[in-house]
C-alpha cells in the first residue's frame, strides 16, 4: 500500500504550472561574487588574457604574416618599437606573439591540470571518507606516501618515461596535484557524513553511490572550487619549472615559463625578453589569486543563514 | 527465528534486549593503549503496538536517540533484536547456503520505518530543492514515475501544510518550522507504518512547537501511524504519547501509561524529573513540592555499580549500590526498575 | 491614566531602579536595509528583583541585554535613540574604558553556552582571579581565596582542586556554575542572564535556577532573566516583559500576567504550551503563521498577521500601550484600559 492511497488532503496538481523557483546556494554565492569588485576585475582580466592568447596569434599571422616561430636572424634582438611592441628575441622572433601563444600554453596546462587534480582528488577523498575504516586508512596512507615522495621528482620521472608532450605534462601535474584536494575533500566529508541529512538519505534507502555523488560531493564543492582556483596558478608555476628543466614545452614552441627562462639568461643585455613575459605571468597569477580569494569569500559558510 | 504471521493484535515493533556499545580508544603510548567501553544503550526491551505512540524521555546522554536509531538500523546494535511486524530485522546481507545474498525483502521492511530529525537545518541537504529532497525516496524504490512523481511531491507538501508551489525552492529559503514540515513530508514519502521522531520540536520556537505537535497528531490520526516520540520535554511527550518510557543511563527505569506516569510516578528519577519540569503558572510554582536532585548524570563510560541512579537517588539503600534492579511490572502496564518499589 | 508611552516601569519610583532602559533602539545595517532588532524598548529592574524577559528567537530579547552592556558590535549595529541608566550614567554614551570598568564588575552577564564565554586555554583559576585583580585590585592570594569560596558557594565540590582545571574538564552544568561564580565574584548590582539554562537538562536547570535565586537573595543582585520558556519565568521572576519583533507587547507582575494575560500573543503562547499539570486536550491552540522576518516587518502591529483578533486598524496603525492596571500594560488595540 502506498501512502498516496491514504493521503488526507487532495493533491494540488492544478497548481503545478505556477511553481515558485528558489535561489540555490550557488546562485547566492554567484551574487556575492559579482558584488566583489576585485574578483570581478580579476575574472575579467583572466578572460581578456585568455581571449587575447587564443585570438592574438592567428590574427597577427593573418595581418603581418608571422607567428611565434618565424625567425629573422638578420634582424636579431630589438627593443620594443611600434612594429614589435614587446620587442624581438635573439632569433628575431616577435615577442608579443610568443608571449601570447606561450600564455595559451600556460593557461591550458594550468586549468587542465587543476581540473584533473580536482576531479581525482574529489572522488578519491569522498570515497575514502565515506567508506571509512580500513578502506579509508589504506587510501589515506597511500596519499601520505605520495606526499612524502619528492613531488617534482615524480613528475620528472613520469615525463621522462612517458615522453615529452604537452598532454603528458598536464596529466603528470594533475595526477600528482590531486593529493591536496583529496585531503580537503576527505576532511569535509568526514564532518558532512555525520550530518542528519546523510543519515536521512540512508534511512530512505538511498544507495551509497548516490549518497556520495548527490549528497556528499555537491556539499564539498565550495572548498574544491577554492582549491581549484588556487591550484591553477601553482600548476602554471610548476609547468614553468618543468620548462626551465627542459622537460616542458619544447622549443621552438613557447610557454610563459620557457620565455621567462630564456629572458632570465639575457636580462642584463636584452631586458625586454624578461620583463614582458614576466609581467604577463605576474598579472595572470595575481588575477587568479584574487579570483580564488573572491570565490572563497563568496562561498564562505559564515555568510549563509 | 521464524517469522510470525502478522495479526492486528501482534505488536508492530518489538525490541528485545537491545544494547549499543562503543569502543573508545584510550589515549596513551603505543604500549599502554587500551580501550573503554561506552554503554549508550544497555539492555532495552520495548513493545510498540499498532497505532500507538510511545514516548521516550530522558536527559541528554540517556540513550534515547541511540535507541531510536538502533531501532531503525541506522546504527548497528551490539546485541539484541528488533522485530518489526513479526519479522526480525537483521543485516541486509543474509547467508543463503554458501553465499551472501542481498535481502531485498528486508530493505522493503525498513522502508516501512522512517525518521524525523531534531535539527531542521542539518537534516535537509542544502544543495537540493524541496522537490529533489522529496523525490529521492520515491526514486530509490521506483515509486511514482514521470509526472506522477511531481504530483506525489506536491501532495506530500499539501499533507504537511505547505504550499505545493514551493517545491522548487531550497531549504535555506524556509524557516525552521517549515523545514521541519519538509522533513516530515520526506518521512511520509514512502508511506511508512512506524515513525521515529527524534526531538522533532526542541529546535523550534515555542509558538511553532505547538503547530508541529498538532501536525504530528493529525497525521498519526489520518494515516494510522505508529510513533516513537523521543524528547527531553516531558510536557510535550505527555501531550502526544499513549505510553511513556523513561530512560536513564541507557536503561529504561520506568514505563507506564502517559497519564499514570505523570500523575503517579514510582521511580525516584521519574519523580524528580517530573517535579523539575517548569509549569507556566506562578501560583503552582510557588507551592509545588520539588525534588531537586544533587549532582549530574554519571558518565556512561564508567556507569555506577548496581542501580545506575543510585549516585543521585535521595532514597538510596545499600543494595542499590550492589544489585542492578530489574524492570518489573508493579501494576498492569506499569513497569519500574527500582528495589524500593513494591 | 498615566502616561504610558516611554516611561519605564510604572511601578515604584525610578530612584529604586538599579538599571533603567528607556526607549532603546538597536538597529542593524545589513545589505542595504535596516533590521530593527530592538525598537523602542523600556524597562527597569530594581535591587533584589528578578525581571523575566520572554520572547522567541528574533524577538530582540538577547540583543536588548547585549546592548545594555554595549556588547553588540557596532557597526553593523547602531543606536538611533535610547538611554540605559545605571548609577546615574547613560551606558550608551559612556566612553569605552569606563564601560569596560563596569562590565563584569558592576554589571555581569551569563550566556546560554558557557563554553563560548570561558577561555578554553586558561585554567578556571586564572579566569576567576583576573576579574578580581583587574576590577578590585585584589592581591593574587586574596583573589584565589575568594574565587575558591565563590566556587564552593555555587556548589562545585572540591573547589580547591577543581579551580586549577580547564573549562573542558567540567560538565555542562558545572561550567554554568563556574560562569555564575565568575559573574557574581565582584558582587554586581545587575546580573543579565541570557537563556542560562537552555542548554542544560531539566534536573540541572532546576539546580541552576535555585542557585541563582539563592545568591540573589543573599547578595541583593537585580537579575534580568532572558528566556523563551514561560515555565522558567513563572517559577523565578517577580515581573515579566513579553517581547515580540523587537517590541514589548506586554508587561506586568508575574502573578497578574499569568492569571490575566491580555495581549493575544501572550495568551497564544500560554495556550500553545503543552502542560504537565493539566490533562492533555488532544489539540493545542497553536499560534498560526511564522515568526516575523525582522528585515521585512509587517505594517501596523507586527503581530497582526498571526493574530486571531486582528482588525483593519491593526494592519495600519501601531497599537498604543494600554495600562490594564497600575502595574500591568499591553500594546494592543483590543485591550481595555483599567486600573
Amino acid at each position: 500500500m502506498t501512502a498516496s492511497e491514504r493521503s488526507p488532503s487532495e493533491p494540488a496538481a492544478d497548481q503545478a504550472t505556477d511553481l515558485v523557483v528558489g535561489t540555490s546556494l550557488w546562485a547566492d554565492a554567484w551574487k556575492r561574487l559579482r558584488r566583489n569588485r576585485m574578483a570581478v576585475a580579476s575574472g575579467g582580466l583572466i578572460l581578456l588574457l585568455a581571449v587575447a592568447c587564443l585570438v592574438g596569434p592567428p590574427l597577427i599571422a593573418a595581418t603581418w604574416g608571422y607567428d611565434e616561430q618565424t625567425q629573422d636572424l638578420a634582424y636579431g634582438p630589438q627593443p620594443p618599437s611600434w612594429e614589435h611592441p614587446f620587442g624581438t628575441d635573439f632569433y628575431g622572433r616577435d615577442l608579443l606573439v610568443r608571449v601570447l601563444s606561450g600564455g595559451r600554453v600556460s593557461l591550458t596546462v594550468g586549468f587542465l591540470a587543476a581540473l584533473v587534480a580536482a576531479t581525482i582528488g574529489t572522488v578519491y577523498g569522498a570515497v575514502s571518507s565515506y567508506a571509512g575504516g580500513l578502506v579509508d586508512a589504506v587510501m589515506m596512507r597511500a596519499v601520505d606516501v605520495l606526499y612524502a615522495l619528492p613531488y617534482m621528482f615524480l613528475v620528472i620521472i613520469l615525463v621522462t618515461i612517458l615522453g615529452k608532450s604537452l598532454l603528458l605534462v598536464f596529466l603528470a601535474l594533475g595526477a600528482v596535484g590531486w593529493l591536496l584536494t583529496a585531503r580537503v575533500v576527505r576532511g569535509q566529508v568526514m564532518s558532512l557524513k555525520q550530518q542528519d541529512f546523510v543519515l536521512a538519505a540512508k534511512s530512505l534507502g538511498t544507495p551509497g553511490r548516490d549518497i556520495v555523488f548527490r549528497h556528499l560531493i555537491p556539499n564539498t564543492l565550495g572548498p574544491v572550487i577554492v582549491t581549484f582556483t588556487l591550484t591553477v596558478p601553482s600548476m602554471i608555476l610548476q609547468e614553468a619549472f618543468l620548462s626551465f628543466l627542459g622537460l616542458g614545452v619544447q622549443a621552438p614552441r613557447a610557454s610563459l615559463g620557457a620565455l621567462i627562462n630564456d629572458g632570465a639568461n639575457q636580462m642584463l643585455v636584452f631586458w625586454w625578453t624578461l620583463v614582458f613575459p614576466g609581467s604577463v605571468m605576474a598579472v595572470m597569477l595575481f588575477a587568479l589569486n584574487f579570483l580564488g580569494d573572491g570565490v572563497r569569500d563568496a562561498l564562505d559558510p559564515r555568510m549563509r543563514r | 527465528m521464524s517469522a510470525l504471521p502478522p495479526t492486528e493484535l501482534s505488536p508492530l515493533l518489538e525490541v528485545r534486549d537491545l544494547a549499543v556499545r562503543y569502543r573508545l580508544e584510550r589515549p596513551g603510548g603505543l604500549l599502554s593503549r587500551g580501550h573503554d567501553e561506552l554503554r549508550a544503550v544497555d539492555g532495552v526491551n520495548l513493545v510498540v503496538r499498532r497505532g500507538e505512540t510511545l514516548g521516550l524521555v530522558g536527559e541528554s546522554g540517556c540513550g534515547k536517540s541511540t535507541t531510536g536509531r538502533a531501532v531503525l538500523q541506522l546504527l548497528k546494535p551490539s546485541t539484541g533484536t528488533v522485530v518489526f511486524d513479526g519479522q526480525p530485522i537483521h543485516d541486509w546481507w543474509v547467508r543463503k547456503g554458501r553465499r551472501w545474498v542481498w535481502d531485498a525483502r528486508l530493505r522493503d521492511l525498513r522502508r516501512r520505518m522512517q525518521m524525523i530529525f531534531q535539527d531542521p537545518f542539518a537534516s535537509l541537504n542544502p544543495r537540493m530543492t524541496v522537490e529533489a529532497i522529496l523525490t529521492e525516496p520515491l526514486r530509490n524504490f521506483g515509486l511514482a514515475a514521470g509526472s506522477d512523481r511531481r504530483r506525489r511531491v506536491q501532495e506530500l507538501m499539501a499533507t504537511v501544510g505547505m504550499d505545493p508551489r514551493f517545491i522548487r525552492r531550497y531549504p535555506h529559503e524556509f524557516s525552521g518550522g517549515q523545514r521541519q514540515r519538509i522533513g516530515i513530508a520526506r518521512a511520509l514519502a514512502l508511506g511508512p507504518d512506524l515513525i521515529v521522531a527524534d526531538e522533532p520540536i526542541s529546535a523550534l520556537d515555542v509558538s511553532i512547537q505547538a503547530q508541529i505537535l498538532n501536525l504530528l497528531a493529525r497525521l498519526r490520526e489520518e494515516l494510522g501511524l505508529t510513533m516513537i516520540f523521543i524528547a527531553h520535554d516531558l510536557a510535550a511527550v505527555r501531550h502526544i504519547s499513549d505510553r511513556i518510557a523513561v530512560m536513564y543511563l541507557g536503561r529504561i527505569v520506568e514505563e507506564a501509561d502517559a497519564g499514570e506516569i505523570v500523575a503517579a510516578p514510582r521511580h525516584p528519577y521519574t519523580q524528580a524529573l517530573i517535579s523539575a519540569v517548569p509549569v507556566p503558572d506562578p501560583v503552582q510554582e510557588a507551592t509545588r513540592q520539588r525534588t531537586v536532585l544533587s549532582g549530574e548524570v554519571p558518565s556512561p563510560v564508567n556507569p555506577p555499580s548496581g542501580c545506575p541512579f543510585h549516585t543521585r537517588c535521595p532514597l538510596r539503600e545499600d543494595r542499590c549500590t550492589r544489585d542492578v534492579p530489574v524492570l518489573r511490572e508493579i501494576a498492569p502496564g506499569h513497569r519500574v526498575a527500582c528495589h524500593l518499589v513494591e | 491614566m498615566r502616561d504610558t508611552t516611554t516611561e519605564p516601569s510604572p511601578t515604584g519610583d525610578a530612584a529604586e531602579a538599579v538599571l533603567t532602559i528607556r526607549d532603546l533602539r538597536t538597529f542593524f545595517q545589513t545589505d542595504g536595509h535596516v533590521v530593527k532588532a530592538v525598537d523602542g524598548v523600556s524597562f527597569s529592574v530594581r535591587r533584589g528583583e528578578t525581571l523575566g524577559v520572554v520572547g522567541e528567537s528574533g524577538s530582540g530579547k538577547s540583543v536588548a541585554c547585549l546592548s545594555a552592556l554595549r556588547l553588540v558590535p557596532s557597526p553593523p549595529a547602531f543606536h538611533p535613540s535610547g538611554e540605559i541608566r545605571f548609577q546615574g550614567r547613560d551606558l550608551l554614551r559612556l566612553p569605552e574604558p569606563e564601560i569596560e570598568a563596569l562590565r563584569g564588575n558592576r554589571l555581569a552577564m551569563i550566556f546560554q553556552d558557557p563554553m563560548t564565554s570561558l577561555n578554553p586555554y586558561l585554567r578556571v583559576a586564572r579566569q576567576l582571579t583576573e576579574v578580581l585583580e583587574v576590577h578590585q585590585g585584589a592581591t593574587p592570594a586574596a583573589a584565589r581565596r575568594e574565587a575558591i569560596a565563590m566556587l564552593e558557594r555555587v556548589g562545585i565540590p572540591d573547589a580547591g582542586r577543581r579551580i586549577d582545571q580547564y573549562p573542558h574538564q567540567f560538565s555542562g552544568g558545572m561550567r554554568q556554575r563556574v560562569m555564575i561564580a565568575m559573574a557574581l565574584l565582584c558582587q554586581p548590582e545587575v546580573l543579565l542572564a541570557d537563556e542560562p539554562t537552555t542548554a542544560l537538562d531539566v534536573t540541572v536547570q532546576a539546580q541552576i535556577l535555585e542557585l541563582i535565586a539563592e545568591l540573589q537573595a543573599s547578595l541583593g543582585t537585580a537579575v534580568v532573566l532572558v528566556t523563551h520558556d514561560l515555565g522558567v519565568v513563572a517559577g523565578t521572576a517577580d515581573r515579566v516583559v513579553v517581547m515580540y519583533a523587537g517590541r514589548i507587547v506586554e508587561e506586568g507582575p508575574t502573578g497578574e500576567l499569568f492569571a490575566n494575560p491580555q495581549h493575544p500573543y501572550t495568551r497564544g503562547l500560554l495556550a500553545s504550551m503543552p502542560r504537565i499539570d493539566t490533562p492533555p486536550t488532544g489539540h493545542l491552540e497553536a499560534i498560526a503563521g511564522l515568526p516575523p522576518d525582522l528585515g521585512h516587518l509587517p505594517t501596523g502591529c507586527a503581530f497582526h498577521p498571526r493574530c486571531p483578533l486582528a482588525s483593519d486598524r491593526c494592519r495600519h496603525e501601531e497599537p498604543p500601550v494600554v495600562a490594564i492596571s497600575a502595574t500591568h500594560r499591553a500594546a494592543c488595540f483590543e485591550v481595555e484600559a483599567g486600573g
